[in-house]
């Protein structure tokens, strides 16, 4: 018997985030690259490298670790940050998000590169929406990391 | 009169832990220690009840309530608070104190803002 079908459920917060209105996507953008970087060290790890298994297995649990934590980072600006005339402003906001959260599972799931970096490039793409909130404009520039790929600064 | 809630944070650990579900009910009086249920910028909160009124609540190395500490422990805070509680004011600290939003914060709380108390935790199915 599941309690939550039989009575209408709120949300009590026992809040530890301070709402002090310092939000900011860069985390979940350095989390998408982490989980692109680790997808790529585990293709290139040696077979017969002596450390393998143990090599092997901290890039995996860095992947499962920054697939979640870009979930995290994106759930707060999603519940914290962003507000109904945002989605207003940006009706592909909705859809990002959910996306985020498929995506980060898969970047979990598997080593696919191509799920990571479309995982990225929804991150982006919140990112880019999170500083036209904020009144600034968003600029692309190339990542300065062996991840790749581009990241979104406020200008 | 009574409310079902899902626990959202951990400021309350480990008295009530995330996710958690858990009935309040409506209250008749409110005293020291009970956990409460209140509204805060149209947003249940859930804390528990340090200071109630007309009390002079001051935290620094300990929780003193009139000048008298009280025995529940309290960490060293980096910040000293004083209030002076009025007909209606509350003062409410979250069970987690080195994470919690609460008044040291967001100040006293009204007695109009506390909606419930707290009855018992629902066990899982």
């Amino acid at each position: 018997m599941n309690v939550s079908k039989l009575f209408k459920l709120e949300t009590a917060y026992a809040h530890c985030d301070v709402p002090c209105g310092i939000y900011d996507p860069h985390n979940a953008q350095i989390s998408a690259h982490t989980v692109i970087r680790m997808i790529n060290l585990m293709k290139a790890l040696p077979k017969d490298d002596p450390d393998h298994d143990l090599k092997m297995s901290r890039y995996i649990a860095v992947k499962e670790e920054h697939g979640e934590l870009v979930k995290h980072e994106i759930r707060i600006l999603w519940g914290d940050y962003f507000k109904p005339d945002h989605q207003t402003q940006f009706p592909e906001l909705t859809d990002l998000v959910w996306k985020v959260m498929k995506q980060g599972s898969a970047g979990r799931q598997t080593a696919d590169l191509a799920q990571a970096q479309a995982l990225l490039d929804s991150v982006l793409k919140i990112a880019e929406i999170f500083w036209k909130t904020k009144g600034m404009t968003p600029r692309r520039m190339a990542a300065p990391y062996p991840s790749g790929g581009e990241i979104v600064l406020p200008s | 009169m009574i409310k079902l809630v899902t626990i959202s944070g951990n400021s309350m650990q480990p008295s009530l832990r995330d996710g958690q579900i858990v009935a309040f009910i409506k209250f008749r009086s409110i005293k020291r220690g009970d956990i409460v249920l209140f509204k805060h910028e149209g947003r249940n909160i859930i804390k528990r009840v340090i200071g109630l009124p007309k009390e002079t609540v001051v935290i620094s190395d300990r929780c003193y309530i009139d000048n008298q500490p009280i025995e529940r422990p309290i960490h060293v805070f980096p910040l000293e608070y004083n209030w002076e509680l009025q007909d209606d004011d509350y003062i409410v600290l979250g069970d987690n104190l080195d994470n919690s939003l609460d008044s040291r914060k967001l100040g006293k709380i009204k007695l109009s803002q506390i909606t419930h108390k707290y009855l018992m935790k629902i066990p899982p199915c």
